[in-house]
């Protein structure tokens, strides 16, 4: 009878100490995966420059998409986190490609308005250009005018200055959003270079 | 074409330089409005009158008339900007005249509308009686402001007319006043030139019965005969140091080329052909000659590098190419004849861009304004004959008043320093 309760004794202290176990390496492994995640989004921020690469050089772009698959690849526990980043990012880029396009077809009025106010001097020649800094506020009025690049020219400097100051406030900034307006028309250059 | 350059384009952290490039421009005229400042006086009206002829002329401004004006300041402090933006005038000139001794100073400011102040102040130095000249001095002025060039107002034109028999040797003030008989003959006077310093002139006289070139002082009058041959001489064309002149001759048989050092009497022959070569004119460096001849079979535009005398043909289009001169170093104007008109063409000899500027039918002698942008040319309408003239930038034409049955050959004056 004796044996048989040691024997049960010694069971439930090898169960007890693989529950132990089991409960110790378990531990172990979460401690382990939560290092993982900090991996994950470290290669984040790698992901979004990669992003902005792409957008500008279209030749890079089958390249940098075969690393990011190679990378996933490698850490397979990271897949379903880095699609959700770069889902994000995708919907980022999108926006700033509708952007790009709001802003592309109000520069080209804003080019076309100068056109018709910016009266060229006979001075002028090919190769010369003028750059000016421009400082508007949210309602596009141009509050400041820098020249940053001279022409050299007296006559074709003050003819640009004249078609800036006689613009005065370009109203297609208002339909932007803040975010928009600050990036690019909060400060810009106009270049005045004959063709 | 337009263009616009994002120079950063760093997405998420939003910072972007964004370059719009402003490569075409307005063909419209400048807008301005001319002053008399605290005063009305007829002398300052006169002033006014001239200037804004001068500027008119051009096509490249508007001048707005007195009733035109919202508000009329009498000087600077008075300008109220709002009644000026409303015209969208550029810039007000208020003149103010200065008399002392006779003489007649004439002070300028140019007042800029959208700054509101005044941006320039200048002034002219006026002699004895010499009202208009000092006008043409502040139109000069004030296009070099705007237009980066200098103006042509204060320039001279020489011209020949015909009245009967009676052939006139004349100079006047671009806009054809004053005129002064330098010459007057019962034969025929044609191809006068100025010397680029403007103090001598050359011209072809048929008063020995053939031609011959004579040169003449303008201050003493005294006058030179270039060649004595008993062939004919003509076509004289300055070069651009004064030295040598070029002119055409039958001396040795056909109608060649030469040069002439005016101080060694040296004469050096250009071309050698059995075809007629004639009406030389210098290119600005004075290294090259243009010069008409019909070795094609048809009068064409040749050049010639006066030490190397190499040739080459410059223009292929159209059966009829006369009386060629250097716009710059890379274009030449020249007389054209496009299907049964002769009109006054451009040629770029870079791209070989043809290109005729002028709309009336019988079109010759064209010659160039000192600032390269005015071309002036003589014309017929039925049996008047009268000088017509075309602004290069503003595409603007106008004519010079005809007082006579002929006006023909102008010669625009080098600058008058």
């Amino acid at each position: 009878m004796m044996k048989w309760f040691t024997a049960l004794l010694f069971s439930i202290a090898v169960h007890i100490l693989i529950f132990l176990s089991y409960v110790f390496f378990a531990t172990e492994s979460e401690v382990s995966t939560s290092r993982k995640i900090t991996n994950v989004n470290f290669f984040d921020e790698e992901l979004r420059e990669k992003v902005e690469v792409i957008k500008s050089s279209a030749p890079q772009e089958k390249e940098e998409k075969k690393t990011i698959t190679e990378q996933s690849e490698d850490d397979k526990p990271k897949e379903i986190k880095n699609f959700e980043d770069y889902l994000r990012e995708e919907e980022t880029q999108k926006r700033i490609t509708d952007n790009a396009d709001v802003v592309e077809q109000i520069s080209y009025k804003v080019i076309k308005d100068i056109e018709a106010i910016w009266i060229r001097p006979n001075s002028a020649e090919i190769g010369m250009f003028a750059d000016f800094n421009l400082s508007i506020n949210r309602l596009g009025i141009i509050e400041n005018i820098e020249m940053k690049q001279t022409s050299g020219d007296r006559a074709f400097d003050r003819a640009a200055l004249n078609a800036i100051r006689k613009y005065r406030q370009i109203r297609y900034v208002r339909s932007l959003d803040d975010q928009t307006f600050q990036i690019y028309f909060s400060n810009f250059t106009l270049r005045f270079k004959p063709e | 074409m337009k263009r616009i350059i994002f120079l950063f384009f760093l997405a998420l952290e939003f910072s972007a330089d964004l370059v719009l490039e402003i490569t075409e421009s307005a063909i419209k005229p400048i807008k301005i409005a001319i002053l008399e400042k605290n005063s009305n006086s007829f002398k300052g009206q006169e002033i006014i009158n001239v200037i804004s002829n001068d500027l008119k002329r051009t096509g490249e401004f508007r001048v707005l008339g007195i009733d035109e004006l919202l508000s009329i300041p009498m000087n600077e402090d008075e300008v109220i900007q709002r009644d000026w933006l409303l015209l969208d005038v550029d810039s007000i000139i208020f003149i103010e005249v200065l008399d002392e001794d006779n003489a007649l100073d004439v002070a300028y400011s140019i007042f800029d509308v959208s700054y509101n102040e005044i941006e320039d102040k200048r002034k002219v130095l006026g002699l004895p009686d010499s009202l208009r000249q000092s006008s043409h001095y502040v139109s000069d002025g004030i296009y070099e402001y705007f237009y980066g060039i200098e103006g042509i107002s204060s320039t001279k034109l020489m011209y020949v007319t015909r009245n009967a028999d009676i052939h006139e040797l004349i100079i006047s003030d671009a806009d054809g006043f004053n005129e002064e008989v330098l010459l007057k003959s019962n034969n025929s006077i044609i191809s006068p030139a100025w010397s680029t310093d403007a103090k001598e002139i050359a011209y072809v006289s048929f008063e020995n019965n053939r031609a011959q070139v004579f040169t003449q002082n303008l201050a003493t009058g005294q006058r030179s005969l270039i060649l004595s041959s008993k062939s004919s001489v003509s076509s004289p064309a300055w070069s651009p140091n004064n030295k040598d002149l070029a002119f055409t001759s039958t001396k040795d048989g056909n109608s060649e080329i030469y040069t002439i050092n005016l101080k060694s009497k040296k004469i050096t022959r250009l071309t050698e052909n059995l075809a007629i070569d004639t009406e030389p004119a210098w290119s600005p460096d004075g290294r090259k000659i243009i010069f008409t001849s019909d070795r094609s079979g048809s009068p064409q535009i040749y050049e010639i590098d006066v030490r190397s005398k190499l040739k080459r043909r410059l223009t292929t289009e159209g059966s009829y190419n006369a009386r060629a001169s250097y716009l710059d170093k890379s274009e030449i104007i020249f007389v054209h004849r496009s299907n049964s008109d002769f009109n006054i063409a451009k040629l770029d000899l870079s791209s070989r861009n043809l290109e005729v500027l002028t709309s009336t039918k019988n079109d010759e002698s064209p010659c160039i304004a000192p600032n390269g942008n005015v071309i002036i040319y003589s014309t017929k309408e039925g049996n008047l004959s009268y000088l017509a003239g075309i602004n290069i930038s503003s595409k603007v034409s106008f004519n010079l008043p005809a007082l006579y049955g002929e006006l023909k050959e102008p010669a625009w004056s080098p600058f008058l320093r």
